[in-house]
């Protein structure tokens, strides 16, 4: 028997110091043997990771320019070429290498926006070969689509409260100020193609710029929503239609509708092919301009499924996979340009396993990530989230879409369900089903470290994260099951919708005011929720049963 | 140390054993602020809890480097120099707020409610683990701050001037308040 306060200052002890070997042996032997002392020791390791977490914000280039003005032997504030002085001091930093890039551009009162570089996340996947399968074809010729980046008109005004989405190409900084000077800082986050933010206030004119104060998970800073010419860089992100499938009782007939946002007025059919077989998995572009969608060739001698998109009109049906084995799970990338997707293993002995991959909308590469189910873009594109199954349990990995980086974010074992990212894409909300040492429940991943932080300790799923902050999950266990929202820190817990006698998936309506509910596995009715007021309505369709819904982001 | 930093460390290292003139001091100051800025910032702020203090704190900090490297003193190791010229000036500050406290009513204040930086920062920390550390004393939670910012405990006795054993016990102390207070959210919670 040990001491178990004994043991957490030991633990604690080893995060500074070495530890002698009688010290190590009985830490050793407490956390093999004690639950109570492991799970004591793994908070107070995941604190100390949440405090090593580096800020995102450093002091303004004003900071900077009075020291370097020092080192200069200036007096004065303001010092008369600086830029050049400072350009031409850390030009040996260039040298090393792109991780420095950035290093000596605060201060030197750099634009709200790069200009296009290679940095933007473009269609440049390279195609790999497919282990098992032929993957979405290399050779097909696929027929180019008008629109697959966010091109809106001219910059319309932002309000407070909106949802803003980034149209532009390379990256948006986000300020501490409205303004470029050497006063404000710039948060070492920034936003990218097809990204969303909330604004908070504005506009200021400054610079000749129109700033709005916007929100990105915990940044809150300012950004010009376009540039000197009226170019838009920021356009505000409006509940569009819903479009949803109308299921005849043999599957043979389905359609895609759509319904005006209020789920009561404005039906009408956007797609019927008698040649396509049981839709489902619909999901719109982020500029709402294309809808994604899951269905099986009735010619098909496999019976197994695609994936496909039209246009917003239900025009220029275009096939995107092509192969012998089921694909999808579809999945947009923020900037509209890819699609990541499921495709089933080849071999019927194991129909569990599949891989991901990336696939863009126009052109034939398409890159395998690897193993893995659910895939989920980050918000700024760069990273995917992914279950992968090792045969027993499900993890969370993340893997960058061109492959590289790939890695489980932790070793607990999560329920095989697509996890939802935080708004600045530091973190996913996850499910865990309940193995030995993961008591079900729901929590949130540090995707950086893999800290884990409990928010509830109740059987959840189908957890997704909104533009606004809150996070929507399902209750199932039989305490107090129905739909609830939790602040990420595990307040404000409240309960939006009692218990309907399912499981209810959640998508957060595009701004991340409403929730759309849906369960295609339990032919529950598609419901449209607002989370405020938690008044909903059930879609009802003449024609049928509706299913598989999704709400169409529209960029102004 | 974030990449970005290192290969700034690394700059500093090589410019630091060229002649001393002006160039030379300011490609040395420039490459220690590249390096360091942001760390120093979060200690400063962690400590203080005032973005402008904490600004203050990292410009100080940054213009006795000046004068070191002016002097042809460029620390060997300069990144613990920083911290520990931070923590020395927080510290010698927090006697000075004391004392002006008294004068408080007097005096106009530079901030106005919760200040942008603090509330990033107990937004990026979470509200309890911010309360957590701000009921510790300053010297425990100057102590886990020089920790997470990659100090390891022998480093942090010697910024801090304390044994090896005082540091020891004066750390686990701080992570054991630190670890119950959470507990106790938690349980508020359940």
């Amino acid at each position: 028997m040990h001491d178990h306060r004994e043991i957490l200052e030991l633990a604690a002890a080893e995060l500074d110091f070495d530890l002698d070997g009688d010290e190590r042996d009985r830490l050793a032997g407490a956390l093999e043997t004690c639950t109570l002392c492991r799970r004591q020791v793994a908070a107070m390791r995941a604190t100390a990771t949440v405090l090593r977490r580096p800020l995102d914000i450093g002091t303004p280039g004003r900071v900077r320019d009075m020291v370097i003005g020092a080192a200069l032997g200036r007096r004065d504030r303001q010092v008369p070429g600086l830029r050049t002085l400072l350009a031409a001091s850390l030009s040996i930093l260039v040298v090393l290498g792109g991780t420095v890039a950035f290093i000596g551009m605060r201060g030197l009162g750099i634009m709200p926006a790069a200009s296009p570089s290679a940095s933007v996340p473009n269609q440049t996947a390279v195609a790999e070969p497919s282990p098992a399968a032929s993957g979405p074809d290399a050779t097909s010729v696929v027929p180019p689509s008008p629109t697959t980046n966010p091109a809106p008109g001219p910059a319309a005004a932002l309000q407070p409260g909106d949802v803003a989405a980034m149209v532009t190409d390379g990256r948006l900084v986000i300020r501490t100020l409205p303004a470029t000077g050497a006063s404000s800082a710039i948060f070492k986050s920034r936003l990218y193609p097809g990204q969303r933010v909330v604004v908070l206030e504005g506009p200021v004119d400054e610079d000749g710029y129109h700033w709005y104060r916007v929100r990105l998970g915990d940044i809150e800073g300012w950004a010009s929503a376009a540039d000197r010419d009226g170019t838009p860089w920021l356009a505000g992100v409006r509940n569009g239609v819903v479009a949803f499938v109308v299921d005849e009782d043999d599957g043979t007939a389905d359609s895609i509708h759509t319904i005006d946002a209020d789920g009561a007025t404005g039906e009408s059919v956007l797609f019927a092919d008698p040649t396509l077989w049981q839709y489902e998995q619909l999901t719109w572009a982020p500029d709402g301009r294309r809808l994604a969608f899951v269905a099986t060739p009735a010619d098909s001698p496999s019976a197994t499924t695609e994936i496909f998109t039209i246009d917003a009109d239900g025009s220029n049906l275009t096939q995107v996979t092509h192969n012998d084995v089921d694909d999808d799970s579809p999945a947009w990338s923020p900037d509209g340009i890819r699609l990541a997707l499921r495709m089933a293993e080849i071999d019927p002995a194991t129909p569990e396993d599949s891989s991901v991959v990336v696939t863009p909308v126009i052109g034939p590469a398409a890159t395998v990530l690897g193993p893995g189910a659910n895939p989920v873009w980050s918000p700024d594109g760069q990273q995917i989230a992914m279950t992968v199954t090792d045969g027993r349990s499900s993890y969370v990995w993340v893997q960058s879409p061109d492959g590289s980086g790939r890695r489980r974010v932790s070793d607990e074992p999560a329920n095989p369900a697509p996890p939802s990212w935080s708004p600045d894409g530091l973190q996913l909300v996850v499910s865990y089903g309940g193995a030995s040492l993961s008591p079900a429940g729901l929590s949130r991943i540090d995707v950086e470290s893999g800290s884990i932080t409990p928010l509830m300790g109740e059987p959840t799923s189908s957890p997704t994260w909104s533009i606004r902050g809150t996070i929507a999950f399902s209750a199932t266990g039989t305490r107090a099951p129905g739909l609830f929202t939790i602040a990420p820190d595990g307040t404000d817990l409240r309960q939006i919708l009692a218990d309907r006698g399912f499981e209810a998936v959640a998508a957060w309506s595009p701004d991340g005011r409403s929730l759309i509910l849906d369960d295609e596995h339990t032919g529950s009715p598609v419901t449209l929720l607002e989370a405020d007021s938690g008044s909903f309505v059930e879609l009802e369709s003449p024609d049928g049963s509706a299913t598989s819904a999704a709400w169409q982001p529209l960029l102004r | 140390m974030p990449e970005p930093a290192i290969a700034a460390e690394s700059v500093y290292r090589q410019v630091r054993a060229r002649p001393a003139d002006r160039e030379h001091v300011v490609d040395v100051v420039s490459a220690a602020y590249d390096a360091h800025e942001r760390a120093l910032y979060a200690f400063a702020l962690g400590i203080t809890r005032s973005g402008t203090t904490a600004e203050d704190l990292v410009q100080e900090s940054f213009l006795r480097l000046v004068r070191e490297v002016q002097a042809g003193r460029a620390p060997d190791n300069v990144r613990a120099w920083l911290y520990r010229v931070c923590m020395n000036l927080a510290t010698s500050r927090g006697r000075r707020a004391s004392v002006a406290t008294r004068y408080l009513p007097f005096l106009v204040s530079r901030e106005v409610g919760e200040t942008p930086e603090a509330r990033h920062l107990r937004l990026e920390l979470g509200s309890e683990l911010s309360a957590a550390l701000e009921a510790l004393s300053q010297d425990e939670r100057t102590g886990l701050l020089l920790s997470a910012g990659g100090f390891h405990g022998p480093e942090i006795a010697q910024i801090i001037g304390r044994t090896h054993g005082a540091t020891r016990t004066m750390l686990t102390r701080a992570r054991t308040k630190v670890q119950a207070r959470l507990a106790e959210g938690t349980d508020r919670r359940a």
